[in-house]
């Protein structure tokens, strides 16, 4: 059973939130010159970049003929930790970190309209601060967007924990890095969430069936708001009226 | 339509702006571009920067660790650099290991700053023979644009201004270390050496020197690797290095070598200002 002090005795987690509170996200898209696609994006102290080159030429061992390849590479800077983590790239972690990202990321690309080519979509992780695997979601998404790569929809993605406050339970919104080595339960959802469908669930540690629809449908909402505040960015990115392509007139 | 003409044909595009005396970016062949430096941007780090020339984007982030001195220097710590060039910072590089031209720059950015002796490892060492600080350098590209290594000497430098060294106190008889990030002591940087870098573009009768040339006049120019290096450290030469590409005449050094110092002392202007400003702070 988790800790009860990951609420305090006003309701506050231990960094100051309320149990249903995102962090601050800041966003922005098209940071980089190179990538065909590229976003920045900050949840709280968890800093993500993410880059997109693509569709090219498959290579030949890895085309199919029927839809595109998407391939991830999930990448932690030696620095981003709190000890100095000494393989960034190859390791067990970050492999099936790349694997998970694919899988959310491949749901919601229109794969079927690029067949024999490639999607690359290489994340950068500059400081980790718990909830890195959604954050790059995020960030995966908008760097998708600015790349011009057909979605079906927003790729969001969110975690959700549980605490009990005076003998009731209260799932937490947005997991940070504390909280989740408090040992406590960790949901990770990644959803679509204007189709209401769901691309990847994960959850840590042991959770009693009966509260797991709350846990779950708390980490939904927490995907609707952050997919709210990923549109918010889009529409100002593109108000600015800078794109990387030569504008197109007609 | 240009951008279709640079592809098919990317010499005579090139050909056509310097026969104009001008580069397809619209700047001279002596212009260099702006530098711009961020510092403390990564909290997880004990340091770092992040540091813009133009297009070419580096983060440098400094963990420190303790270690036993190697028996031989027992009374010196280590500064450790490395480069990591992802395929993230441009469509040249793939992912997998290091590639050679990842590797080749690491090694010449950690020549620059351990020749350049801007950090006495003497002052690294906490107890001879027992302890030492580590100083783990990692310069990430975010963005290849050229010019990689000016980037990366500055983003270095700049972080290293800026880290504090945590108070270690150490037992001789239980062997026990305590870390007091508490009180922390500066780091003492002695110089700032400064790199800058030249392409050269073979025209005939004479090649033409192209100051901080970006991806793709490195590409004209001989290919990534080709670039001519000058380093200057307050006012003192301190490097020269060109492994391979186009001929340079000796008018065209002097040249160079003067137009490195002038950069070098803009370089310390924006790095002063930077630290000072996040000092007030």
């Amino acid at each position: 059973m988790p800790g009860p002090d990951l609420l305090s005795s006003q309701g506050l987690r231990l960094d100051g939130r309320r149990p249903n509170e995102l962090r601050r996200i800041r966003c922005k898209l098209g940071v980089f010159t190179q990538p065909d696609g590229s976003a920045y994006l900050e949840q709280g102290n968890t800093k993500v970049l993410a880059a997109v080159y693509g569709p090219h030429q498959a290579s030949k061992s890895k085309s199919s003929t029927e839809a595109v390849v998407v391939n991830c590479q999930y990448s932690m800077a030696t620095f981003s930790t709190g000890e100095r983590k000494n393989r960034p790239r190859g390791d067990r972690k970050s492999l099936e970190m790349s694997l998970h990202l694919r899988q959310a990321l491949t749901a919601a690309i229109k794969t079927e309209l690029y067949p024999r080519s490639q999607i690359d979509i290489y994340i950068e992780v500059l400081q980790a601060d718990g909830g890195a695997y959604c954050a790059s979601v995020n960030a995966a998404t908008l760097a998708l967007v600015d790349a011009g790569v057909p979605l079906r929809a927003y790729v969001c993605a969110c975690t959700a924990s549980m605490a009990w406050h005076g003998g009731s339970p209260a799932p937490l919104l947005d997991v940070g890095h504390v909280e989740e080595a408090a040992g406590g339960v960790v949901l990770t959802v990644a959803s679509l969430p204007s189709t209401g469908s769901i691309a990847l669930l994960e959850m840590s540690h042991r959770l009693h069936s009966d509260y797991f629809e709350n846990v779950l449908s708390r980490a939904l909402q927490g995907c609707r708001d952050i997919e709210v505040i990923l549109d918010k960015a889009v529409r100002d990115h593109l108000a600015e009226g800078w794109t990387k392509q030569d504008v197109v007139t007609v | 339509m240009t951008e279709v003409y640079k592809h098919i044909h990317p010499s005579k595009y090139f050909n056509d702006y310097i026969n104009q005396d001008v580069r397809p970016d619209g700047r001279d062949f002596d212009q260099q571009r702006d530098v711009i430096i961020n510092i403390n941007g990564i909290t997880s780090a004990d340091a770092s920067a992040i540091v813009k020339c133009g297009n070419t984007t580096v983060v440098c982030g400094i963990k420190l660790e303790l270690a036993r001195p190697k028996a031989e220097e027992p009374d010196i710590g280590f500064l450790i650099s490395n480069v990591e060039l992802l395929p993230l910072c441009s469509s040249k590089f793939r992912p997998g290991p290091p590639s050679d031209y990842a590797q080749v720059i690491s090694n010449i950015v950690s020549d620059i700053v351990i020749n350049s002796k801007c950090v006495d490892l003497k002052d690294l060492c906490v107890v001879t023979d027992k302890l030492a600080w580590v100083i783990y350098c990692d310069l990430v590209c975010l963005d290849y644009d050229g010019s990689i290594v000016d980037a990366c000497i500055i983003a270095l430098i700049t972080s290293l201004k800026t880290l504090s060294l945590p108070t270690v106190t150490y037992d001789n008889e239980t062997e026990e270390v305590k870390v007091d990030t508490g009180v922390k002591i500066p780091l003492q940087v002695h110089g700032l050496p400064v790199a800058t870098s030249f392409g050269i573009y073979h025209k005939l009768p004479r090649n033409i020197i192209l100051a901080d040339p970006s991806a793709y006049e490195e590409e004209m120019c001989g290919g990534i690797g080709a670039n001519l290096i000058v380093c200057w450290n307050k006012g003192l030469f301190c490097g020269i290095q060109k492994f391979g590409g186009c001929n340079l005449s000796t008018e065209d050094e002097k040249r160079t070598i003067s137009l490195a110092k002038q950069r070098c002392k803009l370089v310390e202007q924006v790095i002063e200002t930077c630290i000072k400003n996040g000092e007030v702070k």
